[in-house]
């Protein structure tokens, strides 16, 4: 496996948040076989991108489609929103996760232009 | 990958993990979605000019939408979920978020976004029963995931399907998987069963012209604004029929 998904997963493992890790290593292992007869071996960039696709989802977008959410039900409905054990996410909190994605698009494999046409917005 | 960049992410990562404890627990991050998807189809209800109102547990307006984390019982006596209210053309109904419900083979099912007919759920509150498959007016899968969908998520879907026949049924999820479409779109073509297809797909018109109550929606998400919007103005038509 590549060594920079390794660090990755390893630091997400003393995180505590190793059900993260191994959603990278199981879709690692998932898409491999198709990798390897759809294109040439060309290293294992791809491997950084499923990593990132996956911090991605759960530390850019989940954080954003919570704070949506909470903007929402109170524009829509007027009430506050409250899930069970959840903590507000506060502007410093999304300022953090917004820098995050900055540095995910940096890091794509293919590049920033590639990461917009990926994900299409958190430029 | 750049060191620089390697080690700015993992830095990031440490703050990050400490300041949005929403990811820490695996449920959490399927609730965060689920409400997300919640509220889309609240924007839909609104665009069709209905009334929505916040009801806590005991059926009483309140000014907090409190839901719970995990599954639960309408009449759950620990953790009963509030809802949302809807009128819409002097019909009235309940929108739940993570509610248990019998299927046809009576066993509970947890349905992660449901319209219920308010009729049925005040009797079920007053009789301390559970809502039934004929209460259900529409359900919403949601689905939230890093990477591609596993196939078990499409055949949870029509497992599902199978067991509340409901007006609407939609899978809606932040990823895709090509075989969950292959999966799903085979089911659409058993055209001999009756479905009526209701087909979203952001690459397609509007509608299909064929009709069958199977609906995957995939790549939703807060931040592709623009397929949302677009989910939202189907959901709305769709909306007007299922609830008109």
């Amino acid at each position: 496996m590549n060594k920079d998904v390794i660090k990755i997963m390893y630091a997400l493992q003393r995180l505590g948040l190793h059900w993260i890790a191994d959603q990278i290593r199981d879709s690692i292992h998932e898409q491999e076989p198709d990798v390897l007869r759809t294109r040439e071996h060309r290293g294992d960039d791809w491997q950084i991108g499923i990593a990132l696709r996956v911090l991605h989802s759960y530390m850019v977008e989940l954080p954003i489609a919570f704070s949506h959410s909470r903007e929402r039900v109170k524009t829509l409905l007027g009430v506050a929103l409250h899930i069970e054990d959840s903590h507000d996410l506060g502007d410093d909190t999304i300022q953090a996760v917004l820098r995050f994605g900055k540095v995910l698009r940096q890091a794509w494999p293919g590049g920033s232009e590639n990461y917009d046409k990926e994900f299409g917005r958190n430029k | 990958m750049r060191t620089r960049l390697l080690q700015s992410i993992l830095t990031q990562l440490q703050t990050l993990s400490a300041v949005i404890p929403l990811v820490v627990q695996q449920a959490r991050t399927d609730k965060i979605y689920e409400v997300f998807v919640l509220t889309s189809l609240l924007r839909a209800l609104r665009e069709i000019g209905a009334q929505l109102e916040v009801r806590d547990a005991d059926d009483q307006p309140t000014g907090v939408l409190w839901l719970r984390l995990s599954p639960g019982l309408l009449n759950g006596p620990m953790n009963a979920a509030g809802f949302v209210l809807v009128e819409y053309n002097d019909n009235k109904f309940e929108i739940h978020s993570g509610l248990r419900v019998g299927g046809y083979s009576s066993v509970l099912h947890e349905l992660d976004v449901s319209i219920i007919e308010r009729s049925d759920a005040m009797e079920c509150r007053e009789k301390k029963e559970n809502p039934e498959h004929w209460a259900v007016k529409a359900l919403i899968e949601c689905k939230f995931y890093g990477s591609k969908l596993p196939l078990s998520v499409g055949r949870q879907h029509l497992g599902l399907i199978d067991e509340f026949g409901v007006p609407m049924a939609l899978l809606c999820a932040n990823s895709f998987s090509s075989r969950i479409e292959a999966v799903l779109n085979g089911r659409y073509s058993q055209r001999a069963r009756g479905f009526r297809r209701v087909y979203f797909d952001p690459d397609l018109p509007w509608r299909n012209e064929y009709r069958v109550p199977l609906v995957r929606h995939f790549m939703l998400s807060p931040l592709n604004e623009e397929t949302e919007d677009r989910f939202v103005g189907w959901l709305a038509e769709e909306l007007r029929h299922v609830l008109g």
